[in-house]
């Protein structure tokens, strides 16, 4: 594998709660890898699974996530349909050929900084594992 | 009657107070006795029970007051004399002296270091830290220099330096110096007077016996949050005064010693336990011991952040500390009584004592004629915690009792439904309103020539990041045009500057949060003469420098990545416009508690069509004898105002709609109703839904309840009473358990958030909602059920002899959540400022190599 591979990781969080989320990690200074880039949508449920796709098949690494825990939706059930939306996009990945851990779904509050650095943490860790996305130019 | 309100005092209670009534349609005179605004709160670093940054919770608001043309601050200003009554009071006041000119000062700061005068104490860092004779007071708004008499040579001795003429003087390019100021006097009439005066911590025998004032490295709970706020004298590094950093810290909550049966306030536990998780937060290996007579967990969200601060190392003994000596080698050590140690060594001590009235109250309640109690707080002889001896002056914050912060906003909030409800014949009368600023015609074909700020934030982003080089990158993106820096790009100079110019159509700023500053630069924006959609805020702070500040080489890629894909993103952006929709001006209050009740006749009063909704056979019924003469006054302005319609034995059925315009439906046995409101209160814990109803309106209203049943608001200290869902508020037993008088000052408060929005008769509406691609629309209306907001129909029309089909979206049912978006097939629907391209170009900029 080769020894300078950063992974490179799109991540979208919801406004309302992951966004705060990761503001949150911030104001509490927890650290985590400086490779995760975060994209503001309004909620998980806006994200269209083309959007995450393309990302990957232009050679992001890995792309996250990140919507309201269930129950916690600004829009109510926003981050349920991005759930199902989740898993239509496991099957694509499975057609290219790339690795279901390159698409992390996950809920974040707007207090939980700490939860979001852990998983922005163990995403790289696991894309530095898997090596780089074979798309990548 | 006057349509105006004077508030002394401008800590967040006074700020908050100010803000409410100018939404409310009041003129209103703001004093602050010291240079700055912001008080005690401006003062602290982090804040239980959430653990916001206080400064950048703070900051925004402070802002927006300072720059809203219906709020005249008065700040470094006395009351003199008050006369005349309840609805039109003359006040005399008086500015003091700064020697200089605060019309002419831009806060260059050029005049700081030719000035020879240095090493003067400041008294907002309590005597650490060291400025120039002249200076800033703090570092909050209003950003106006000022001297210090005692200190500046030229005033005591009529020398400065080696000469005899001032040198700030000479350096002062706007010639804002003026040694020859005099008091000036200002008098106003107003319609009532908020006091919002705060308190101080408790000084004295307790505190000189635990050593403070007589040992080195015992100081106080507010000299600590200076330590601890990256604004104060060591820049967010806790040190010893020999400059060593300490690593046992023991905090002291000295107001167990207090036998005179006073209540314990519920202060000096929490911000002792906040301080102790900001000292791990900033070396998890130190040692934080907290030293009290037991846990005071009396607000919602203290015990679970009391629990998550001893998960995370800070301990707690239940002992009482006699006394403070220092050992031989310097350490410190608290003897105690009680607890499971006699001693506990630390290198630093920090007292935490009760908030007590400070030593200006009697002098300024002797010139507001208002009577105070035992303790030299403002009386409140009419059971109502809020109302002073003398008619027309009311109270909130800690000027009232010990408190926290978002105790002290609801007070502010009640206090400000006070005024409004006493002066609604006056309403709007002395306000002037903004003219629409006038606004650069950018269509989406002009070619994007974007202007760039980078904001240091102080040292949070310059301190990690090399800004210079930044700036030079970002000078090479395409369509910019401009790349500026400035020190705190959230006080607008550098914006305005940047746009005046009238060159650039769009804006990039690459500075602290979108979710807390956007509304801000948005307002800049505009101000500036740009459409408020065409700037864009790149998180470099939050989501760059604070979270990779030791990665030097990462976080500077970052940087440069995160403002490629603002800049891409921007040169995209279209103006926006949102529909300005009619609000009903209205309520609809659920619930006959306390608060429901002092809610509805608090809106009443105020003059709006008001309905109460509950569950008992007539307002007040099965309240104790203790509520009932609490809110007799409620009672009877309900009946006299006859604007409140009361719907006894209701539940509540359908309920639709959005801010501004819901239609729910009350059932009583008389039968259905259909009430249209702008806002609804809920007033209370009970379940009012229809039994075996359809829809249940909190579903409706997408209102969520913890554990414990009591409703979960928006986030944050500063928003208590709100609910996520915009024009619904929430007060008395839905939100917390309280005595009866707290709930019914929580029902007046929530009258004041009720009637900032409906004392408009419209209001403006998102422009983020969405668009049908009619190209690429073709009906297929997979679309419809996913939304939320049944915004979407389909609809069917004849082209030639075809018959087409295609959706048609409502702007202003629409919430702008992106679901239709994200399910569509053919991109024939997107939302406004977040569009498919705008995504695929920001995750291009990010593929894109450095
Ligand atoms: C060490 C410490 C830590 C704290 N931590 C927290 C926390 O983490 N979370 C929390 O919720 N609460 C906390 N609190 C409590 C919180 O600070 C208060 O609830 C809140 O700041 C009260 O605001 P206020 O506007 O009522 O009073 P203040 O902030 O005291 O404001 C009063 C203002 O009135 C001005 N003033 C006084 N007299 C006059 C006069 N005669 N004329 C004109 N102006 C005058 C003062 O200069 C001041 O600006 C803490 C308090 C302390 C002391
Ligand atoms: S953006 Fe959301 S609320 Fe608006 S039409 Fe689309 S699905 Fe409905
Ligand atoms: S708003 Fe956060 S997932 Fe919908």
């Amino acid at each position: 594998m080769n020894e300078t591979y950063e992974p490179v990781v799109v991540t979208f969080c919801c406004n309302w709660c992951s966004y705060a989320g990761a503001d949150a990690a911030g104001t509490a200074k927890v650290q985590y890898p400086s490779n995760v880039h975060i994209v503001r949508v309004m909620c998980s449920g806006m994200l269209h699974p083309n959007i995450v796709i393309d990302a990957l098949s232009k050679g992001a690494d890995g792309v996250l996530v990140c919507g309201c825990h269930p129950g916690d939706c600004h829009y109510q059930e926003g981050n349920l349909k991005a759930e199902k939306r989740g898993e239509a996009i496991g099957l694509i990945l499975e057609d290219l050929g790339l690795e279901p851990e390159r698409f992390r779904l996950e809920w974040v509050s707007a207090s939980e900084g700490t939860r979001f650095a852990r998983i922005a943490t163990e995403m790289v860790e696991t894309l530095r594992e898997l090596g780089p996305n074979p798309f990548r130019s | 009657m006057k349509g105006s309100v004077l508030v002394i005092g401008a800590g967040i209670s006074g700020m908050r107070a100010t803000a409410e009534l100018v939404q409310e349609g009041f003129k209103v005179f703001l004093l602050e006795q010291r240079p700055t605004i912001g008080g005690t709160m401006a003062q602290l670093d982090k804040m239980y029970p959430t653990n916001e940054c206080a400064t950048c919770t703070l900051l925004p608001k402070m802002l927006e007051l300072t720059s809203n043309e219906n709020v005249t601050l008065l700040a470094f200003s006395e009351l003199k004399e008050v006369t005349g009554a309840d609805g039109g009071f003359k006040v005399r006041l008086e500015k003091k002296v700064r020697y200089v000119d605060p019309t002419k000062c831009n806060a260059c700061t050029e005049c700081f270091p030719v000035c020879p005068v240095g090493a003067v104490p400041m008294e907002f860092n309590f005597g650490r830290g060291a400025s120039k004779a002249i200076r800033f007071w703090s570092p909050f708004p209003p950003r106006k220099a000022l001297i210090d008499p005692e200190a500046c040579t030229y005033i005591r001795e009529g020398k400065c330096g080696e000469g005899t003429e001032p040198l700030c003087a000479e350096a002062c390019e706007p010639d804002a110096i003026d040694f020859s100021q005099k008091p000036a006097e200002v008098e106003i009439e107003v319609g009532s007077i908020i006091l919002a005066a705060g308190a101080k911590e408790e000084r004295g025998e307790p505190l000189a016996r635990l050593g403070h004032g007589r040992l080195d490295n015992v100081l106080t709970s507010l000299e600590y949050e200076r330590l601890l706020s990256g604004l104060g004298p060591t820049g967010g590094v806790v040190k010893r005064d020999d400059e060593t950093v300490p690593h046992r810290v023991a905090w002291i909550v000295t107001e167990d010693f207090d036998s005179g049966g006073r209540p314990r306030s519920p202060t000096a536990f929490m911000s002792a336990t906040s301080e102790a998780l900001g000292t791990l937060e900033r070396d998890a290996g130190a040692e934080a011991i907290v030293i009290s007579g037991g846990p005071k967990l009396e607000g919602r969200g203290y015990e679970a952040f009391w629990n998550d601060a001893r998960e995370r190392g800070v301990q707690f003994t239940t002992a009482s500390a006699a006394e403070v000596t220092q050992g031989p080698d310097g350490a410190l050590v608290v003897s105690c009584q009680g607890g499971d140690r006699d001693e506990i060594e630390a290198d630093m001590v920090v007292l935490s004592p009760p908030l007590v009235a400070s030593k200006s109250m009697t002098d300024l309640a002797e010139r507001l004629g208002i009577g105070l109690d035992d303790h030299g707080l403002p009386a409140t002889p009419d059971a109502h915690p809020l109302k002073t001896t003398r008619k027309g002056v009311y109270l909130c914050g800690i000027a009232q009792g010990s408190k926290g912060i978002r105790e002290s906003v609801i007070d502010a909030c009640a206090a400000a439904a006070a005024s409004a409800a006493r002066l609604a014949g006056v309403r709007g009368t002395e306000i002037t309103s903004p003219s629409p600023p006038e606004l650069l015609p950018v269509t989406a074909d002009d070619e994007a020539k974007t202007a760039v700020m980078i904001c240091r934030c102080g040292a949070n982003i310059a301190g990690v990041l090399d800004i210079q080089e930044l700036a030079d990158y970002v000078g090479t993106l395409p369509h910019v045009a401009r790349v500026e820096i400035t020190p705190f790009g959230c006080d607008g100079v550098k914006i305005k500057e940047l746009l005046g110019s009238g060159e650039y159509n769009r804006l990039l700023v690459g500075a602290c949060s979108p979710r807390t500053h956007e509304p801000l630069f948005q307002m800049y924006t505009e101000a500036g003469g740009l459409n408020r959609y065409l700037i864009e805020i790149v998180n470099l702070r939050n989501q760059c420098t604070w979270v990779h500040a030791h990665d030097k080489e990462g976080v500077a890629r970052k940087a440069r990545t995160l403002m490629r894909m603002g800049a891409a993103r921007v040169a995209l952006q279209e103006p926006l416009t949102g529909l300005s929709i009619p609000v009903t001006q209205s309520c609809l209050v659920i619930g006959g508690t306390p608060a429901g009740i002092a809610c509805a006749a608090e809106l009443g009063e105020m003059g709006y069509a008001t309905y109460l909704a509950i569950a008992e056979d007539e307002p007040g019924a099965g309240l104790d004898a203790n509520a009932t003469r609490l809110l007799a006054p409620h009672l009877e302005s309900m009946r006299e105002s006859g604007n409140v319609t009361v719907y006894p034995r209701a539940t509540i059925g359908q309920v639709q709609g959005f801010v501004g315009n819901y239609t729910a439906e009350v059932v009583t046995e008389g039968g259905s109703n259909q009430v249209e409101v702008g806002t609804i209160v809920i007033a209370t814990r009970d379940k009012m839904g229809r039994p075996g109803g359809e829809e249940d309106y909190e579903h409706a209203l997408y209102l969520t309840r913890d554990d414990d049943g009591f409703f979960v608001g928006a986030l944050g200290n500063l928003n208590p009473l709100d609910f996520n869902t915009d024009g619904v508020f929430m007060c008395g037993s839905a939100r917390d358990d309280t005595s009866a008088a707290w709930s019914m000052v929580s029902g007046e408060a929530a009258a004041s958030r009720a009637a900032a929005i409906i004392s408009h008769g419209e209001m403006a509406e998102s422009p983020v909602v969405s668009c049908v691609v009619d190209e690429n629309c073709d009906g297929c209306a997979y679309c419809i059920e996913p939304c939320p907001a049944h915004a979407i129909t389909l609809i069917e029309y004849m082209k030639g002899k075809e018959i087409k089909k295609t959706v048609e979206a409502n702007e202003a049912l629409c919430k702008g959540c992106g679901s239709c978006m994200a399910t569509c097939p053919k991109e024939g629907i997107f939302v406004h400022h977040f569009r498919p391209d705008h995504l695929r170009a920001m995750v291009d900029a990010l593929l894109e190599v450095a």
